[in-house]
């Protein structure tokens, strides 16, 4: 009867020490869980960070955009990218989308120097969803979070650039009366106004080239297309560049 | 009659003693701690990620990223892993925690390994 006491006691207390054991192991092991999952989370946004800013760099690169609508398509294709970091217990997705705000400096570190909001530049917005479990612990983790990076490509300036450049052109034209129709006289004039657009430009740190047809004779017409790049960008593919392009009939005055 | 109290009393004792061994917590203690490595190395990959960051491995080459992978390694841990098709190098003996971080980059992964050093 007191063996039969006494085991029962230690058995009973052995009992409890094993559940308080075990409760403070599931705690450490969610715990760790979570923080892997956490861990996890941080280093897929940088990397659905740098794969958003290499396919706007292969964009930017391969098109020449229109100087009128260069922004605005350039934001169009913005919005449609997206990217999707995956692990057997947490999957990101990340949809792009343009920016006309935000901070200046991002709390992602690991997108530098791209990271933050730059006035000017061709800047985007990631909205990260983090869903992630660890099943057998019943760790589940959900977070929304957004960050902004940019690419240092001014296309609002060169787009105006470009605008500017087709109007010098168009007022020099518009504002000459030609003896003769000819190409060389047609160029002169636009090689006059091109100029101080040119210089323009080059002040920007962008290049500018202007070519010309004639259209007509009666009356003198010609047909001009103004390309504005910026060469030398620094993306995250390497350097590259970036050019608009404007066209217009511009008719010499009568 | 003393003779079956005897036996009785053993049992109970046997049975008692075998279940308190059974219901060992250090056993337990040994997955959590296994766990806790994993979580602290984990925790050590991605302080080098936010060291050199994301761009920063896709513009440096294999190689470089091996170098800088081995040269953070201590006597404590060794980083590894492997960037698209370069192996950094062995990994750990089985049975030794590991951490991996996998990232999918346009064209490529890259492996983030750690391991906890033998002697550490």
């Amino acid at each position: 009867m007191a063996s039969a006491v006494i085991f029962s006691v230690l058995l009973a207390s052995g009992l409890s020490v094993y559940h308080a054991a075990q409760e403070n192991d599931w705690l450490h092991l969610t715990s760790n869980a979570a923080d892997a999952i956490a861990d996890d989370g941080i280093a897929f946004e940088g990397a659905a960070g740098t794969n958003i800013l290499l396919r706007e760099q292969a964009l930017l690169e391969s098109s020449l955009f229109d100087c009128g609508s260069a922004s605005a398509t350039v934001s169009g294709e913005i919005e449609g990218l997206a990217d999707t970091q995956a692990s057997a217990n947490l999957t990101v997705v990340t949809a792009a989308g343009p920016a006309s705000q935000g901070p200046a400096s991002d709390n992602l570190s690991m997108l530098a120097p791209f990271g933050g909001y730059v006035d000017g530049l061709v800047d985007t917005v990631l909205h990260e969803e983090l869903k992630g479990a660890a099943s057998p612990l019943g760790v589940s983790y959900a977070k929304n979070e957004t960050h902004y990076v940019h690419l240092p490509v001014r296309m609002g300036e060169m787009a105006s650039d470009c605008d500017q450049a087709l109007s010098d052109i168009e007022d020099a034209v518009s504002n000459t009366s030609l003896p003769e129709c000819t190409a060389s006289a047609v160029n002169s004039v636009i090689a006059e106004a091109e100029g101080g657009s040119g210089s323009r430009a080059a002040g920007s740190g962008f290049q500018l080239a202007v070519d010309s047809a004639l259209v007509g004779a009666a009356p003198c017409s010609v047909n001009v297309r103004v390309e504005v790049s910026q060469g030398g960008v620094v993306g995250p593919a390497g350097s590259f560049s970036v050019a608009l392009r404007g066209e217009e009939i511009a008719v010499f005055e009568s | 009659m003393r003779y079956l109290d005897l036996v009785i009393a053993g049992l109970i004792g046997t049975s008692s003693l075998a279940g308190m061994v059974a219901l060992n917590p250090i056993q337990g203690d040994v997955a959590s701690s296994s766990l806790a490595t994993e979580s602290q190395l984990r925790d050590e990959i991605l302080a080098l990620l936010q060291q050199r960051g994301t761009v920063w491995l896709i513009q440096s080459s294999p190689e470089t990223v091996c170098s800088y992978l081995r040269g953070m390694s201590n006597s404590s841990v060794t980083f590894s892993g492997e960037i698209g098709q370069l192996s950094c190098g062995a990994p750990p003996s089985n049975g030794v925690p590991t951490a991996t971080i996998v990232l999918h980059f346009t064209g490529f992964q890259v492996v983030l390994e750690a391991w906890p050093n033998e002697q550490a």
